[in-house]
């Protein structure tokens, strides 16, 4: 069939057809599962988030007024999922993915992709909730600074705001070389983050 | 500002996205030009930068967790057929498949059937009507629909849903011809059920909704009718006083007060 867009999917979904919505999700759900994923750092969680996200999606879907896009809408939604399941887990004693990183032996090959991604998102993990969110969005999705804004709900200045914040935090853990003030920053490539961050657990 | 004579990260990081205005933006760079140290930091913020900007944008998501979170919405599907949806919670409402259609073939149906007007039928002829015509709607709608692209999921799940909860008939099309009979007769069918909210069309609700939170009162009912024009949509809504409902005629499911083509109110029973 001839691609719809996002909107007329949602729009064929409220007006009851059935097939709709799962195009809608199978189209986007790998980004959406980026975000998720990197927002709450392991998987169980992320694939809870992206649910309860899309199901809520699936039931107000007619509440969507195409003032934004379809892509923002769903990412706002799977947002305040990834929100709701950070402050569920603030209220448990431990939180699994700071615990993953203690196996220092794993040394995952620095050259390998996985190993970068790995070393990225468990660098994002050490920052507070805002700023990860933000920098996920922004610096990783790299959606503009006003559709993270919409995104996350919040005024345009204070995504740039922590932005800058989640960067400069993430300055020790990935800019080559050693935690700031950085007197001794060298070309060197990330394998001094995968040494003390780990592999897969 | 500074830690140890040192710019701070967080202020580096600014300067880098612009966000220091014009006289601390000076400041940072007259800092950076005799500061090899500050400059690093800088250039490591580039490197966080790109580091971050070098991950991929999207990770597939595992089959299995593809795969469960397929079977929840079309759990959801299935729930969304099964539970009528009373006005009063409408802010999350699950959808009916296929609505425009069902309604505009049972309305068509009728057009054809008696000539233009809306009149009674028995029940029973009724329900055989509405079945047909939703069986002409979910046909052209596959159709019209690549299958390819449709989940074996929600397959199984759509036929599991005719099976466990058979689609109702199409609420009764009036059993008069003017509006305000017809309007009397949905908010009478609606107030025979009120006992039983199952009893009320399934895919009724989402028809009238928007209408009904529009006006911000309660939905009592939706029929097809052919007033106003084939094809239209009956929405009977409370009026905010006792014995007095307010029918809308309108063009399709879902449309709102402006779109309108005939409103009514009338004292009901």
């Amino acid at each position: 069939m001839s691609d719809p867009d996002d909107a007329e999917l949602l729009r064929r979904h409220v007006a009851g057809d059935d097939e709709a919505f799962g195009v809608l999700v199978r189209r986007h759900r790998d980004r959406l599962w980026a975000v998720a994923l990197r927002t709450l750092g392991n998987p169980e969680d992320a694939a809870d988030a992206v649910q309860d996200a899309l199901i809520n999606a699936f039931r107000r879907a007619s509440s969507f007024r195409g003032d934004a896009s379809v892509t923002t809408w769903l990412h706002r939604i799977v947002v305040n999922a990834c929100l709701d399941r950070i402050r569920l887990a603030a209220s448990r004693p431990s939180v699994a993915w700071n615990d993953d990183l203690d196996p220092p032996s794993l040394g995952p090959d620095p050259g390998s992709r996985a190993a970068t991604r790995l070393d990225v998102e468990a660098a994002l993990a050490t920052l507070p909730a805002e700023q990860r969110l933000a920098v996920v969005l922004v610096d990783m999705e790299g959606y503009p600074v006003a559709e993270a804004a919409e995104m996350l709900g919040c005024p345009v200045g204070t995504v740039k705001s922590r932005c800058a914040r989640g960067r400069a935090r993430l300055l020790p853990l990935l800019a080559a070389g050693n935690p700031a003030p950085a007197r001794d920053v060298t070309s060197t490539p990330a394998h001094v983050d995968t040494r003390v961050l780990g592999g897969e657990p | 500002m500074t830690t140890d004579g040192h710019l701070d990260a967080v202020v580096l990081a600014e300067y880098d996205d612009g966000l220091l205005d014009q006289p601390a933006a000076t400041d940072v760079r007259e800092h950076l030009a005799q500061c090899p140290t500050c400059s690093a930091t800088l250039n490591g913020l580039g490197d966080v930068r790109d580091r971050l900007a070098g991950a991929p944008a999207e990770i597939t998501m595992p089959a299995a967790v593809a795969a469960r979170i397929d079977s929840a919405i079309a759990a959801e599907r299935v729930q969304a057929r099964r539970e009528p949806v009373p006005a009063s919670t409408a802010t999350i409402h699950p959808f009916r498949r296929r609505l425009p259609q069902l309604l505009a073939a049972a309305a068509t149906v009728a057009a054809v059937a008696f000539g233009g007007y809306v009149v009674a039928t028995s029940g029973g002829e009724d329900s055989a009507d509405t079945t047909s015509a939703e069986g002409a709607a979910a046909d052209s709608g596959d159709d019209n629909d690549s299958g390819a692209v449709a989940g074996s999921l929600e397959d199984e799940a759509a036929g599991g849903a005719e099976a466990a909860a058979p689609e109702p008939p199409l609420p009764a099309p009036a059993e008069r011809t003017t509006l305000t009979e017809q309007i009397r007769a949905v908010a009478a069918a609606d107030l025979s059920a009120r006992g039983d909210s199952r009893a009320s069309p399934l895919f009724a609700a989402d028809c009238g909704l928007m209408l009904a939170r529009e006006l911000d009162t309660e939905l009592i009912g939706v029929a097809s009718t052919d007033i106003g024009q084939p094809g239209a949509v009956l929405v009977v809504v409370e009026a905010g006083e006792a014995g007095v409902a307010r029918g809308f005629v309108l063009p399709a499911c879902g449309a709102g007060v402006a779109e309108a083509l005939r409103e009514l109110t009338v004292p009901i029973e």
